[in-house]
């Protein structure tokens, strides 16, 4: 209880703390300065918000703003470059936080009119069909979860396992290889992937496995979990170099092999590192869209006979709205419904970002704490 | 006497444990290849029907044809690159135009004006929001950017067109260049800032003649990454930009060397190499006709740009490395 209250002081006397030495700042400052900064402000909050609203002001306040920046870098080189340096910062948030702000808007018809249950519920009619006007959300989650799970299945034990074998046991010749074809693997744009998935695997799968060659989730699942494995190899790389070498060194001077080494030290630390790697590439195959749009059959319906059969089709969140967005009608119930999976991408793959920065941040506190 | 000579044996190799030890190794190894093995691939795959392609259509043909007609349906075809290239080439350059500056700024902000708090939680939110899923930035162009900019600057702009594609893209991509340069601004050791405070240097003559040259190596990475994602976008481009390559006007300049309007390629709709090859792949064609291979082309003509890019990358990495 008092800790509680201690803690909600310290944070209360910080906060009071650092609006007195923003006050501090803003006295100590001669009035130019002062007045120059508020300008500068006003002007670019002024320009961003008029271009928001289709003011036809915009203009005139981006140049009012340009030309304020430009008499301030003449005369206060070093409060203009701070000032500049924190718009941009803040404008860079600011329209990505509208993004957000704009999905959930666009979302919320939808949900008003088929209410939250009926749409994410999988006890309804998991039904979508624009004709009936139903919009159940629930055949494409699942989409997503089977092909992600399937990516997943690729992506993690290959790109643990590689990273594994790029920061510990390979010889610098192989290194100097591996890492250059994973950056490269990772560069290549999702549509080579896609039609690669399209023209070549989806057909040698449909034969392996003799099914109708209609882009099965499993082929999907294995396109994108390639797909995601540049990044947990990365990723987990940093994770495992960053185990610092006088731990892997004590213990092979203990006598240990390098795989008693990896086993005992480097993974057991790095292993937060490790699955943030590994929820990094499941935010990625969630979010793939060319790769999928080009291969799925769009069928949007659940997977048949069973919910978790991988060699049926259907859709996935991020190609309902790439297919969906060209046919629905501005302003309908439909659109939408697209929005509502939008904002459901967006909160999955912004909670595992959050999840996973949290589990680095802890790592590297760890780490330093025990060096 | 004689067992001073005779090195006790500490390791306890038995066959097992080496059996052990090998095996492990070799599994890595194994799967580290596979990142390895499927780069090779793809440019295998993707040269095979390439080569049949260019077999039909020379690549000079390919490389300065200026119409881009596929038609999997029937109809003409024709094969030139020119159209999309210029596509693939304003979007990159005006989405660089935008997340270059604005994503070194934030860099600096981040890593010299801004104070540990700030940073520990804008960064990560700025390396979140580099994670939303392509579609929603092509959307969102879609119906408010290209609004706006009609209300706002351009009346004539077309309800597709390159110009807020390229935008959206240049913001998508902000994170990346600010996330990466910002890592590489915080390697710079203090003691070098420290050294120049105390030379009298203000901070924005640290940031400016210390910390950028110092971190260069990384700052360079970031772009040259952000500008090959920029190229490689497809969805943003296909929401907002259009699908149809047009080829733009090319005017006589006074000095008779023809040039391109940039306004003319901008405010219009087009076509990118990526979205080409959506456009041929979505539609009901048939493995071994000329369009399919042609997307195979596209495929490789894309490959060696992110490998040109990577190399150049690796090359400026190399070259301007710092170590501390």
């Amino acid at each position: 209880m008092s800790k509680t209250q201690n803690s909600v002081g310290r944070a209360g006397s910080a906060l009071q703390q650092r609006v007195d030495s923003f006050g501090r700042t803003v006295v100590e400052m001669d009035r130019t300065s002062l007045l120059f900064a508020v300008v500068q402000l006003l002007l670019i909050l002024g320009a961003f918000a008029s271009f928001l609203i289709q003011s036809p002001w915009a203009m005139t306040l981006l140049y009012a703003f340009l030309l304020v920046t430009g008499i301030g870098w003449a005369r206060r080189q070093e409060l203009t470059a701070k000032l500049l340096t924190f718009e941009m910062t803040a404008l860079t948030l600011s329209t990505l936080g509208l993004i957000a702000f704009f999905l959930f808007l666009e979302a919320l018809p939808a949900l008003r009119e088929m209410g939250l249950g009926h749409v994410l519920s999988p006890f309804g009619s998991n039904q979508w069909s624009v004709s009936q006007g139903q919009f159940s959300l629930v055949p494409m989650i699942l989409g997503t979860l089977v092909t992600t799970a399937v990516a997943i299945l690729i992506a993690a034990p290959f790109g643990v396992a590689g990273a594994l074998f790029i920061s510990e046991i390979a010889p610098d010749w192989l290194r100097e290889i591996t890492k250059p074809a994973v950056e490269l693997l990772a560069g290549i744009p999702s549509i080579v992937y896609g039609f690669i998935g399209f023209t070549i695997i989806n057909k040698y799968v449909s034969n392996l496995f003799s099914i109708t060659p209609g882009g099965a989730m499993f082929t999907i699942g294995i396109v994108i979990g390639f797909m995601a494995l540049p990044t947990v190899v990365s990723v987990a790389e940093d994770a495992l170099s960053a185990v610092p070498d006088a731990m892997k060194d004590g213990s092979v001077a203990m006598g240990a092999t390098d795989w008693q080494t990896m086993k005992s030290v480097s993974i057991p630390t790095a292993f937060s590192g490790v699955s943030a790697a590994v929820l990094l590439g499941v935010g990625r195959a969630i979010g793939e869209t060319m790769a999928a749009t080009v291969m799925i059959s769009h069928s949007r319906r659940m997977l048949e006979p069973t919910v978790y059969n991988v060699f049926d089709s259907t859709e996935t969140l991020t190609t309902l709205i790439a297919s969906g967005y060209g046919t629905a009608p501005p302003e309908s119930t439909y659109m939408s419904a697209l929005f509502v999976a939008g904002v459901l991408l967006l909160v999955i793959v912004t909670g595992l970002g959050i999840v996973s920065q949290l589990i680095q941040q802890r790592m590297q506190r760890k780490l330093r704490g025990g060096q | 006497m004689s067992s001073e000579n005779e090195t006790p044996d500490l390791t306890r190799d038995t066959g097992l444990s080496q059996l052990v030890e090998g095996t492990t190794t070799g599994v890595f190894a194994l799967c580290a290849l596979v990142t390895l093995v499927t780069t090779v691939a793809i440019f295998v795959t993707l040269l095979r029907p390439a080569v049949d392609f260019f077999a039909s259509i020379s690549v000079a043909t390919f490389l300065t044809g200026t119409e881009w007609s596929p038609n999997p349906s029937g109809g003409s075809l024709a094969f030139g690159i020119v159209p999309l290239l210029i596509g693939t080439l304003t979007v990159t350059i005006t989405a660089a135009f935008i997340s270059l500056p604005i994503g070194t700024l934030t860099a600096v902000y981040l890593s010299e004006y801004a104070s540990a708090r700030v940073r520990a939680i804008l960064k990560p939110m700025l390396e979140i929001l580099a994670g939303v899923p392509t579609v929603i930035y092509g959307y969102f162009a879609f119906v408010y950017v290209t609004p706006a900019l009609q209300a706002t600057l351009f009346p004539n702009l077309g309800t597709f067109n390159a110009l807020s594609a390229s935008l959206m893209i240049g913001i998508m991509t902000i994170p990346m260049v600010s996330s990466i340069s910002e890592d590489a601004m915080n390697a710079v050791p203090d003691r070098l800032r420290n050294a120049s405070y105390g030379l009298g240097a203000t901070k924005y003559e640290v940031s400016t003649s210390v910390v950028i040259p110092a971190s260069i190596s990384g700052i360079v990475s970031s772009y040259i990454l952000a500008i090959s994602r920029a190229i490689g976008e497809t969805m943003i481009v296909v929401v907002a930009m259009g699908s149809q390559a047009n080829m733009p006007q090319v005017r006589d300049a006074i000095l008779g060397i023809p040039y391109i309007h940039p306004a003319d390629v901008l405010l219009q709709d087009g076509a990118t190499i990526t979205v080409a090859m959506v456009n041929i792949a979505v539609s009901d064609l048939t493995g071994g006709t000329l369009p399919y291979k042609a997307m195979f082309a596209l495929g490789l003509a894309l490959f060696v740009i992110t490998l040109v890019l990577n190399v150049i990358s690796d090359i400026i990495a190399k070259r301007y490395r710092e170590v501390y």
